[in-house]
């Protein structure tokens, strides 16, 4: 049971649960601001009944012609609201908004050991377009996927014809 | 700037573009108008400047509500409206801000036709948002019948939306309310798809439960992989409402309430969530119905034989289902009631289901928690209860162990090292606690929320080096805290995402008075005035190095925001025990009431020593006039300034001992800690600083009386009362050894508050040494004119002698106070001792809790817990080094 609703500044004071997670980052003020200044619509909350955060997602319409695609930049629930569908809820919601802006693909990027997110995302209908070298700096760099699925606009599924070879960050537009 | 650069070029788009945006960086309104319709007239085609315009009307309204509705939001409107009616409208912003302002004037109809007018169809971005905003105005319009069926057909689509279950029933109800009230055959509504009577409800409810299970059980594969819980909590929602408003039939329109819940359970009890669910609906239970629930589920799960024997789980789910109904007994208040044998035999079951099931998550990645943690959570809180009703600290030193084994399973469960930061604090170790806290990755707006989880123990324990760090960290935070919301407000107009833009304006409004920010800048501020100082002349430097107004308080007390989330730490304390909200509302106003004390204490600090420092030529050299005068006149002022915050700070002091007699001294809770202002209470040290400002101040009078050749006036304010007991006593109390043994041999207690009390003490050492600092410097010129004089002791003013009296036996008090706390610290914390101390903390038990502790581990605590001490010994002999060379130079 769930509300999902637009993310405010106000959630930044109580995100701590979901964000507490290893692998949920926090960011500087500037990032969250941005992204609920140029784009509020594409980051979304979900709420559970006692009123706390279960989990968000961010993300952005970008790119030229035929590259215009939703991203997603951030997908996360806390520890104990997993395995209710709420990451699904929150992609397809994304999609939807995504679709309505006429972009012809989704994409986002994930870390290649995090197996239980590329099979969600896969269960989701996204394929592994191509892997990023090196995209994750830490103690060990490493690698991502870059995943994406195509939307209804993109009549010939063009956008989600694999890559050929790996890419390194550099490379990405 | 631009502002020049405007009156030189007034036609260029792009001084104005900056201009405007100057303007919202200082949130200038009124001219961030007038520069936007400058900007539409120079270019009439770019609908965006006019808007820009609009927007910074709203936001006066938003400034100013008395004009709001007779000038700002109808002006506003009529230039959206102006723009609607010659077609000109382009932009989904345009209509969002134009929805803005008729939400603002309350006119909800014509909000209403423009969703339903062509003007909807410029709003693509967010697909909910028309549906929702629709309900809500329906609701503001109170159309209920309406509301009700718009909600019923968003459940329709959207089953599992807990929002519109919520309203549903409340629109629900008051249509039920409406039929009671109304006169018999008046009104009649029942034609409508409204569910106005509560069987309607129960209809409706009980077909979205079917729906549900239809779906799930006709499909193959499942539509949906998860069965939804919004339909099942919406019934459990109807009867916490039913039974709130005194139903009589609540517990039967849909069963047996009992049954409800425990079919609940059944669909979702292996869910973490199901625990905060079901915890909403606790009331619903009569006592033994709890109880009859928790132990028939228990025994539904078969894991304990019939002759009470443990059986281990033999999956996952089991064993979630076993956490839960272990969290909502304790959450009904059971463990509460458990002796303590019975306390300690669940704690080592728990730790038997804990050691046996981490063999299901032996393929997880550090990242991952256990999936027993949550076993090790609750023995701990277990442990912890024993603890506080046996009054021994040997729990909690087990359970510290216990915790950091849990650790080494699971390095990254915040919720574990939350734990083990609150048990560490609580023996008065910090060190680890920080180690902890760092490995949580606390960082940006987490300064604020969550610098409390170690804020109040830093101090309290006397860290001084890492509290430093803590606090450059936090206002390292607060400094860019302007220029990063004034960069995307500007943002918020480029892309024309006007509803953030009053967001970004309170979210700044929280954060720049959020009470943490307050609370470091004003610790960071006495720690620099005390730490450093070995004589007065550089207490003197460091305070004119520092741009301070002590005439103006810093904090705006009553803007001042609590940001601190303290729902970071997972709980199932029955709400009886421990009413999180009413918690954190009497720790606000402690926070705030010590905060006071500490700001005026600064303030007094600075202007006492500004008071005493020697002016530009000194006070004895002959000068001239014009100088004497000026530096008369800014004595006399600071004078002024000083007995005026004697008196605020005496009042404050009286307030908190008002305040103190409610507040939450207990160490209980396992959640927003206490401030230092029970023990500084207790300590007198508040009414011991007046006296010592008291003295400087009756100096500074006499000073003054000599030089003018005139009787003393006399003194403006009643002097504070010497408190009973001396501070040497104080001292010599706090000699103890860290671990003492009480009642017999049975029982061991960390003695936190002697290292919190020397704490205490040392600052409030360094505090009445800068003041006898300042006053030294006033009584030096008139010793050394006596001297000269000839030390002809009968011409000199009696006053003055006891003023010279008092200020030698101050001296001398705190002179051997320095040297008593220092001996306090020195033996009971040296290694050797603290390991024997230590020692004695491990339980020699049967019960198989207390076995298995690794050996190694256990020391590895013992050596963090003694460098801690020792750290916190180590800051204050150096602090009180310090102050000694510091008093040593104030004798005559």
């Amino acid at each position: 049971m769930t509300t999902i609703r637009p993310f405010t500044c106000d959630d930044l004071f109580t995100f701590n649960n979901v964000n507490l997670d290893p692998l949920t980052e926090t960011y500087g003020l500037p990032f969250y601001l941005q992204y609920l200044a140029h784009w509020p619509e594409y980051f979304q909350a979900a709420e559970s009944p006692s009123g706390e955060i279960m989990g968000y997602i961010m993300g952005k319409a970008e790119g030229p012609a035929d590259n215009w695609h939703g991203h997603v930049t951030a997908l996360t629930v806390a520890p104990e609201y997993r395995r209710l569908g709420l990451a699904a809820k929150l992609m397809s919601s994304l999609e939807d908004i995504s679709e309505k802006k006429k972009c012809y693909f989704v994409d986002l990027f994930v870390r290649v050991s995090n197996r239980v997110a590329v099979d969600m995302y896969k269960r989701l209908g996204y394929i592994v377009y191509r892997r990023v070298l090196e995209y994750y700096s830490g103690d060990v760099d490493e690698d991502a996927f870059d995943m994406r699925k195509a939307l209804s606009h993109d009549t010939e599924k063009k956008s989600i014809v694999p890559f050929t070879r790996d890419v390194r960050p550099e490379e990405l537009e | 700037m631009y502002e020049n650069a405007y009156k030189k070029k007034p036609d260029s788009e792009e001084i104005l573009n900056a201009l405007f945006m100057a303007y919202v960086r200082i949130g200038n309104y009124k001219k961030q108008q007038q520069v936007a319709m400058a900007l539409h007239k120079l270019r009439p085609q770019k609908n965006p400047y006019y808007f820009w315009a609009v927007m910074s009307i709203v936001m006066q309204a938003y400034e100013n509500e008395n004009l709001a509705n007779s000038m700002f939001l109808p002006l506003a409107g009529k230039m959206v409206e102006k723009f609607i009616n010659e077609g000109r409208l382009e932009a989904e912003a345009e209509v969002r801000i134009y929805l803005i302002i008729l939400q603002s004037m309350a006119k909800f109809e014509e909000a209403l036709k423009v969703l339903k007018g062509p003007l909807s169809e410029k709003l693509v971005s967010e697909p909910d948002f028309p549906s929702f905003l629709e309900v809500e105005l329906l609701t503001k319009l109170e159309l209920w019948t309406t509301v009700n069926t718009a909600y019923k057909r968003l459940i329709e689509s959207n089953p599992d939306s807990w929002q519109c279950y919520k309203e549903y029933l409340r629109s629900s109800f008051i249509l039920i309310d409406a039929h009671s009230n109304a006169e018999e055959g008046v009104v009649n509504c029942s034609d409508t798809a409204a569910d106005d009577t509560v069987e309607r409800v129960v209809e409706f409810l009980s077909t979205m439960v079917r729906r549900d299970r239809d779906s799930r059980e006709s499909a193959t594969p499942p539509q949906l992989p998860y069965p939804i819980r919004g339909p099942y909590l919406g019934r459990l929602e109807l009867l916490r409402i039913l039974k709130d408003r005194n139903d009589v039939n609540w517990n039967k329109v849909l069963g047996n309430p009992l049954e409800l819940i425990c079919q609940y359970y059944d669909q979702f009890g292996d869910k973490p969530c199901c625990f905060s669910d079901l915890q909403l609906y606790a009331a619903l239970l009569s006592e033994s119905e709890k109880q009859q629930m928790i132990t028939e589920l228990l025994a539904k799960l078969g894991i304990q034989s019939q002759d009470g024997q443990i059986v281990m789980a033999t999956d996952i789910k089991v064993i979630q289902r076993h956490i839960l109904l272990i969290q909502l007994s304790r959450y009904y208040g059971f463990h509460r009631q458990m002796e303590t044998d019975k306390c300690l035999s669940l704690a080592e079951e728990l730790l038997r289901r804990y050691t046996d099931g981490l063999k299901f998550g032996e393929s997880l990645t550090s990242t991952d928690q256990q999936y027993v943690d949550s076993y090790m959570l609750l023995l701990i809180h277990l442990l912890h209860d024993v603890a506080v009703s046996t009054k021994n600290d040997q729990y909690i030193w087990h359970a510290l162990v216990l915790l950091e084994m849990s650790l080494t399973k699971s390095p990254t469960n915040s919720q574990l090292k939350l734990l083990a930061i609150q048990l560490y604090a609580q023996i008065g170790a910090f060190m680890p606690c920080y180690n902890l806290y760092e490995s949580l990755e606390i960082k940006h707006i987490q300064h604020d929320t969550l610098g409390y989880v170690v804020c109040n123990h830093v101090l309290r324990l006397g860290h001084l080096s890492v509290a430093h760090t803590i606090f450059d960290n936090t206002l390292r935070f607060f400094a860019s805290v302007h220029k990063d919301t004034s960069d995307y407000l500007i943002s918020c107009y480029k892309y024309g995402s006007f509803p953030k833009v009053q967001e970004f304006v309170q979210f700044r409004h929280r954060l720049q008075n959020s009470l943490q920010f307050a609370i470091c800048t004003a610790e960071k501020l006495l720690l620099d005035i005390i730490s450093n100082a070995s004589s007065h002349q550089m207490t003197v430097d460091i305070i004119n190095g520092m741009d301070i107004d002590p005439m103006t308080e810093q904090t705006d007390f009553k803007s001042l925001c609590d940001n601190r989330d303290d729902s970071i730490v997972f709980s199932c304390e029955p709400n009886k025990v421990v009413d999180k909200k009413e918690l954190k509302q009497k720790s606000f106003l402690e926070e705030k009431a010590w905060l006071h004390i500490r700001n005026l204490t600064a303030r007094c600090l600075v202007t006492a020593v500004r008071l005493g420092s020697p002016l530009a030529g000194g006070t004895t050299a002959p000068e001239s006039a014009a100088i004497r005068n000026g530096s008369d006149a800014k004595t006399v002022k600071l004078r002024d300034v000083l007995v005026r915050l004697r008196g605020e700070l005496a009042q404050c002091l009286t307030d908190s001992r008002q305040l103190n007699k409610s507040q939450m001294t207990n160490d209980l809770c396992l959640d927003l800690y206490r401030t230092r202002l029970s023990a500084f209470m207790r300590l007198d040290l508040g009414d011991r600083f007046l006296i010592v400002l008291d003295l400087l101040l009756s100096s500074e009078l006499h000073q003054n009386s000599q030089q003018d050749g005139q009787k003393a006036a006399s003194i403006s304010f009643s002097p504070a009362q010497k408190p009973a007991k001396s501070l040497s006593s104080l001292t010599q109390e706090n000699r103890k050894p860290m671990v003492m043994v009480c009642g017999g041999e049975e029982r061991r207690q960390i003695v936190v508050e002697m290292l919190e009390n020397s704490v205490l003490l040392a600052e409030h050492i360094s505090q009445v040494t800068i003041v006898l600092g300042a006053c030294h410097e006033i009584l030096k010129p008139i010793k050394a004119s006596l001297n000269k004089k000839g030390k002809k002791k009968k011409e000199m003013d009696p006053v003055m002698v006891s003023v010279f009296e008092s200020y030698d036996s101050f001296l001398s008090e705190t002179l051997s106070a320095v040297g008593d706390l220092q001996e306090a610290f020195s033996e009971p914390l040296t290694g050797d001792n603290l390991a024997f101390q230590l020692d004695a903390l491990k339980i020699e038990n049967s019960n198989l809790l207390f076995q298995h502790v690794d050996d190694t581990l256990e020391s590895s605590i013992r050596k963090k817990v003694t460098a801690s001490y020792q750290t916190t010994a180590a800051e204050i002999k150096t602090l009180l080094d310090r102050k000694l060379r510091y008093l040593e130079n104030l004798k005559f």
